[in-house]
């Protein structure tokens, strides 16, 4: 267990290391950033002096370990548009993003898990076959046009919900739908086949022959173990949503880092892009050692396997 | 000699198809829509009733027909007065050609990738299971919009960034379907009876691996097709005065609640295509791949 996790901590280092390299590639490639940080009305003498100052006359490689040294002290550089601090600008949205993404990632899980458990009661049967049909139809439709349909119906047409903004819990309600909608197929469909896999195992027959209740055997013996895969996906579909959640930010004007991101691309303010990037990719990398290390510790096997 | 086996082949084919086309609903509706989507693509020109980029200030926001509009427009005319669904079937030209570029080329990367970390092994496994790692770890649709902003848009390079960031499928299925062909005794006595490696991968393993290529292709084809609507959605995607269904739901958004038509048409095409891409590449998958299997 010891030498799986110092592995797998190693791996999450390194691909942190290439994203931070591709992050800031991301912004060297925008052209001269002494004339970017200068702005408009930089004489050629400010440009100089920021070349200096920001060592942009350096070689790349030095440049990156200056920018990489600074990125760990929490120096994520300022805004090109307001002067801000990057890192303050994001700490501020990330309440927003992150409330979304929970509040999606529940929103799906409790109506896809039991959704899941009464399809694999009875595969096949009606409920079965509309609940696959509508996961189906769900991966086919676009999420901003979700959003904008849901926002026709609730904000404009029976106009009891708010369509934008983030004043109180109510508007959340519309992108958590939103995005609850787009991640319902992938749980329903595991914890269905979790679901169908386990209720055929021997211990559910034992189980039944002992002359459990059927909601006994089915929510306290099966459920836990179908439920494994579901809860490492879980961790890395809220990676997902914390990256996708631009579209739908931008469709429901909630103030989180995905619309944060939207406007600074719009705006060329890409140490703000940046630092999203960044931050973004590495909480997913740790959320994805977190999934790693949930599945070794439910199932043990994991760890010796090579 | 030739003209028998022919002869007896094609006797074959017909009595075969209905039967494995046979209680597949799904694989046959999506068929026959995305058959209809290629047939309204590429006869734009003689199915579209205006010209998709003619302006009229006179007939700004006209109404679909069902909505109190006139057959002169049947789907209504949009903000600047262009005919709703002559743009709405030129559209169809870009999602079909952006969703095929991009999903082709997307084939080529990953199935490089998947192949020769399969094949190989050893250090090229890791090296490809860390630029996979890579390519997950970074939010991919943040991500385009950046280098579209940087790059420019168009539609050549909206295939190249979905390509760049769709084609993690195809590596990490195909490194395992090629790892377990690779150990396959034909492939062994392939190459103990000194085949070369460019031999075996194009005449062992790559048959062996086609089927896995078609059913992900599909798939990702579908992806492409909604994230590029997302991306000229966002504005940075294919550019006005472009008929793109993503931009033709960003420009309806201003007219919401005057003209709601305007987003749900748009949507309803793109949802319908995406829809037949992903049945026929489920059909696909259960024709090829027996039940049971997959």
């Amino acid at each position: 267990m010891g030498a799986y996790f110092v592995r797998k901590l190693i791996e999450a280092a390194a691909v942190c290391v290439a994203v931070s390299i591709i992050a800031f590639l991301l912004v060297q490639s925008t052209g001269d950033l002494a004339v970017a940080m200068g702005g408009l009305d930089a004489s050629a003498e400010d440009t100089a002096r920021l070349r200096e100052v920001y060592g942009l006359d350096q070689s790349f490689v030095q440049q990156y370990l200056s920018w990489a040294g600074r990125v760990l002290h929490g120096d994520l550089g300022q805004s090109y548009f307001s002067q801000e601090d990057v890192l303050t600008l994001i700490l501020e949205r990330l309440p927003v993003t992150a409330t979304l993404s929970v509040a999606s990632l529940l929103l799906g899980l409790l109506i896809s898990i039991p959704a899941g458990v009464y399809c694999a009661m009875k595969p096949d049967g009606w409920f079965d076959r509309s609940c696959l049909g509508l996961s189906v139809l769900g991966q086919a439709m676009p999420s901003y046009w979700v959003g904008l349909l849901l926002i026709l119906l609730f904000g404009v047409t029976f106009r009891i919900l708010p369509i934008s903004g983030t004043q109180s819990a109510a508007s959340y309600v519309m992108p958590s739908l939103t995005l609850a909608w787009f991640v319902f197929p992938v749980f329903l469909r595991l914890s269905r086949a979790g679901m169908i896999d386990v209720l055929s195992s021997d211990y559910i027959r034992t189980a039944r022959a002992k002359g459990l209740s059927e909601r006994t055997v089915l929510f306290k013996h099966a459920l836990r173990n179908a439920i494994l895969p579901v809860v490492s996906v879980a961790t890395v579909q809220f990676g997902f949503l914390l990256g996708g959640s631009i579209v739908v930010e931008s469709v429901f004007s909630l103030n989180g880092i995905g619309l944060l991101a939207w406007s600074a691309i719009q705006r060329s303010d890409y140490p703000v892009v940046q630092a999203v990037v960044l931050i973004v990719a590495i909480i997913f990398v740790l959320l994805n050692v977190v999934s790693d290390l949930l599945n070794a510790a439910l199932d043990p096997r994991l760890t010796s396997e090579q | 000699m030739t003209l028998s086996s022919t002869s007896s082949s094609r006797g074959k084919i017909p009595r075969l198809l209905p039967a494995r086309l046979a209680g597949r609903t799904g694989f046959c509706i999506g068929l026959v829509l995305l058959t209809g989507f290629i047939f309204i693509a590429v006869f734009a020109p003689f199915i579209a009733p205006h010209d998709p980029y003619t302006q009229s200030l006179m007939a700004r926001l006209k109404p679909p027909v069902w909505a109190g509009g006139t057959w002169e427009y049947p789907f209504g005319t949009d903000g600047y007065g262009r005919d709703y669904l002559s743009r709405l079937i030129y559209g169809t030209r870009i999602s079909l050609i952006v969703g095929l570029g991009a999903a082709a080329l997307a084939t080529v990367i990953g199935t490089t990738l998947g192949v020769v970390a399969g094949v190989m092994g050893g250090y090229a496994n890791r090296a490809v299971s860390f630029i996979i790692a890579i390519r997950l770890a970074l939010p991919s649709l943040l991500l385009a919009l950046a280098i579209l902003q940087i790059a420019g848009s168009g539609v050549f390079v909206v295939v190249v960034v979905l390509a760049v960031t769709h084609w993690d499928r195809f590596a990490v299925v195909l490194r395992t379907a090629s790892r377990q062909v690779a150990s396959q005794d034909y492939v062994i006595r392939a190459r103990a009876m000194g085949a070369s490696e460019m031999r075996i991968l194009r005449s062992e393993i790559f048959p062996n691996v086609l089927n896995h290529i078609v059913i992900i292709f599909t798939f990702e084809m579908a992806q492409c097709i909604l994230a590029a609507a997302a991306l000229s959605f966002l504005g940075l995607g294919i550019q006005a005065p472009e008929p793109s269904w993503g931009l033709m739901m960003s420009e309806g958004r201003a007219f919401l609640v005057i003209n709601p038509w305007l987003i749900t048409i748009a949507g309803l095409a793109i949802m319908l295509l995406v829809l037949a891409v992903n049945l026929v590449g489920d059909g696909l998958r259960d024709l090829i791949v027996p039940k049971g299997r997959s």
